[in-house]
């Protein structure tokens, strides 16, 4: 499971909030920020699946083990639609604001 | 991120009493198992836990080294218990000596209950690990809302 993405925007995020002039490289765009922690989102939700998957063949050695990488696909949802949120906020705040 | 991290080590900790809890239904299901391939009585088998360390890229040990927390537990080795077998009188059992006695496994089904006992609770105590895990990042997602 690779959240090492999601941790990177993580660190990232405050960035945009506290200095609008130095936004970090990649993420310089609404859309590319919300583009990534949606792929973030759908690599979980693939491994969540994977998962399932292999229990309801009898493949996999533990149930818990199964039901863990649920949990945290779960979790890693719930962050990206945390973040999508604010995302979300922070657009619809700018698009208001008056010209 | 931090909090699935923290999950694997409560799921080291099931995988293990898994284990542990299929050798004592070993013990229990071989406690009148008198001829093994060796020839001899069933030994009742134990788990010996261990700490599970991060295998790590020399590169990673300073990074690592200020959360002096592990990776969970595993199993390091199934030992037998070297306690004597029972002897039991029983002319008729096909393994009896010259004498009539049968040497039986020095499986006590009493501490193997005990055993299991102890390997469902601490399943259980580290099921709620994890539930707790799941909740402190819950809540943390309820920061500024």
């Amino acid at each position: 499971m690779n959240i090492n993405n999601i941790t990177s925007q993580i660190s990232n995020m405050p960035k945009v909030g506290a200095d609008q002039n130095k936004i970090v490289g990649e993420t310089s765009s609404f859309k590319d920020v919300l583009f990534k922690f949606t792929e973030d989102a759908n690599k979980t939700d693939y491994d969540d699946k994977i998962s399932n998957l292999s229990v309801l063949l009898g493949d996999a050695e533990n149930t818990h083990q199964a039901m863990i990488a649920a949990e945290k696909a779960d979790l890693a949802l719930r962050l990206t639609i945390q973040i999508r949120n604010k995302i979300i906020d922070a657009y619809t705040e700018v698009m208001r604001m008056q010209i | 991120m931090g909090f699935l991290n923290s999950m694997n080590i409560s799921g080291s900790a099931l995988t293990a009493q898994r284990l542990r809890m299929d050798v004592i239904a070993e013990n229990i299901a071989n406690a009148n198992t008198t001829r093994t391939a060796t020839g001899q009585p069933y030994r009742r088998r134990l788990v010996l836990f261990g700490e599970r360390n991060a295998k790590l890229p020399f590169s990673d040990y300073l990074s690592t080294a200020q959360s002096a927390v592990g990776k969970g537990v595993r199993v390091t080795q199934i030992i037998e218990d070297e306690s004597p077998m029972k002897i039991m009188y029983d002319p008729s059992h096909p393994d009896c000596d010259e004498n009539g006695y049968v040497r039986m496994p020095n499986v006590d089904t009493v501490k193997e209950m005990i055993d299991m006992m102890s390997a469902t609770r601490s399943y259980e105590a580290n099921v709620t690990a994890i539930n707790a895990f799941k909740n402190m990042a819950m809540k943390s997602f309820d920061i500024g809302k």
